[in-house]
């Protein structure tokens, strides 16, 4: 079995893997950082920057930074590729799988997917389309050689963001440097056939609900 | 229902809680039970020891756990039971409760009035449910009717709803993505739904399809069991 490490953690991760990672604010990019290093480290791997528009360009800038040089020679080699999400969430996910499958088509042995997740902003799936999108990407890179990292803002994100996306569609959770198995982790079937109906924002009792 | 009177202070403030067959607590930042109402204290009582087992709440978070002092990541591993950043108003979650003999429970978190830190929490279950005011399901809007969609569109719909993707779905009918994409749009314009989702939600309300009965891909694999 591959296993690859993330970054500032030594612990063995292995591939495919689909991970939340919980952080808190822009001052806190260093575990993504080192995540994305590691790419940069082994000629065997590539990394891809994704996530609403602008931001993959956004998190290479802090690579470029973090590394002290710039990328440019690696973009030009397909070792880092950048891509950005879409309304329609299915196109998001076509657009995720094909920007791994670009650097595995040249040679590339792994790919680190690096994922700043948003939520409810424009160009970017609504929530529950989100939701729907990650718990398929878990199945969609089942035999790829991908170890996936979705970045997602404590500070910033709300309480559903976190619940719904980052914990319950996971099977990995990457906090505080640690990673964990997710025991609230619903399996793809069980989420798509059954637990996203009851979203609390699409029930129409919701409103109601409410202290 | 709404919170006491954010003028009102001490235990008067929250006295519209106690009645309530629903159990509500009030917890401050630490995560402390700082009031109860008597629903909640008998329960305490009988169980002899805290309902949640373990309460984290921070000025983003509020966590919630069976293990006692329990780090973040712990709290996940061990099961974290509810997120509240500091933007949001509240939210519920529905779960099973070991301590009322895995009774389906349903919990609500409201922040604190005047910003305050900390939270309100209502547990209830089936039994205790009927007790809070509001609680009665909105019937949903007739909206569109079924005739409105064609019969390839109800095909897709039902797979959609069945959670296929568009590939997927293509594969399954035969007809390309771009096809596919093209119903799904019509479905969800049909349905005043913004989202793919929102409209799968709304046809099995309206019971324009039916629900899910197995995995997608049709296998029989066992689904985990969500909470607990």
């Amino acid at each position: 079995m591959t296993e690859v490490t993330l970054g500032s953690s030594r612990q063995p991760v292995p591939l495919p893997a689909h991970i939340a990672h919980f952080y808190s604010g822009p001052d806190d990019l260093g575990d993504q950082l080192a995540f994305a290093r590691s790419a940069i480290d082994d000629p065997k791997e590539a990394l891809v920057l994704f996530g609403p528009r602008g931001v993959a360009g956004a998190l290479l800038r802090a690579l470029e930074t973090h590394v002290g040089r710039d990328l440019e020679s690696e973009r030009a080699q397909g070792r880092i590729v950048l891509a950005h999400g879409d309304t329609d969430p299915d196109q998001q996910l076509q657009t995720l799988l094909g920007a791994i499958r670009e650097p595995l088509s040249k040679g590339f042995e792994r790919v680190r997917l690096l994922a700043s997740v948003s939520w409810d902003i424009p160009d970017w799936p609504p929530p529950e389309d989100l939701l729907w999108m990650e718990s398929h990407f878990t199945d969609a890179i089942a035999k790829l050689p991908v170890v996936a990292v979705c970045a997602y803002d404590l500070a910033r994100m709300p309480g559903d963001a976190l619940i719904y996306g980052g914990i319950e569609t996971h099977p990995l959770i990457y906090l505080g440097g640690k990673l964990s198995a997710n025991p609230q982790f619903v399996p793809p079937e069980r989420y798509i056939a059954s637990r996203i109906s009851q979203l609390p924002w699409l029930s129409p009792t919701e409103d109601s609900r409410r202290i | 229902m709404r919170l006491g009177s954010a003028r009102a202070r001490g235990p008067d403030r929250f006295s519209a809680y106690d009645a309530l067959p629903a159990r509500v607590a009030i917890l401050d930042a630490s995560g402390t039970v700082v009031w109860a109402n008597r629903a909640w204290r008998a329960f305490r009582r009988g169980q002899g020891r805290d309902t949640l087992g373990a309460v984290a709440v921070g000025t983003n978070l509020i966590m919630f756990s069976r293990r006692a002092g329990a780090t973040v990541p712990q709290l996940i591993a061990a099961g974290v039971r509810a997120v509240l950043d500091r933007h949001s108003t509240g939210f519920r979650l529905d779960f099973a409760l070991p301590e009322l003999d895995g009774c389906r429970t349903e919990m609500s978190v409201t922040r604190m009035p005047d910003g305050a830190p900390g939270a309100v929490v209502t547990l209830s279950d089936d039994r205790t449910r009927s007790g809070l005011d509001g609680m009665s399901p909105r019937s949903e809007p007739a909206g569109v009717a079924i005739e409105a969609l064609t019969p390839r569109e109800l095909e897709v719909l039902q797979l959609m709803a069945r959670g296929l993707d568009n590939t997927a779905i293509a594969e399954r009918l035969g007809v390309g993505y771009t096809t596919v994409r093209a119903h799904v749009s019509a479905i969800m314009a049909k349905l005043d739904a913004r989202s793919r989702l929102a409209a799968v939600v709304r046809a099995l309300q309206r019971g324009i399809v039916q629900p899910p009965t197995g995995a997608p891909d049709g296998s029989e694999r066992d689904a985990e069991r969500v909470h607990d």
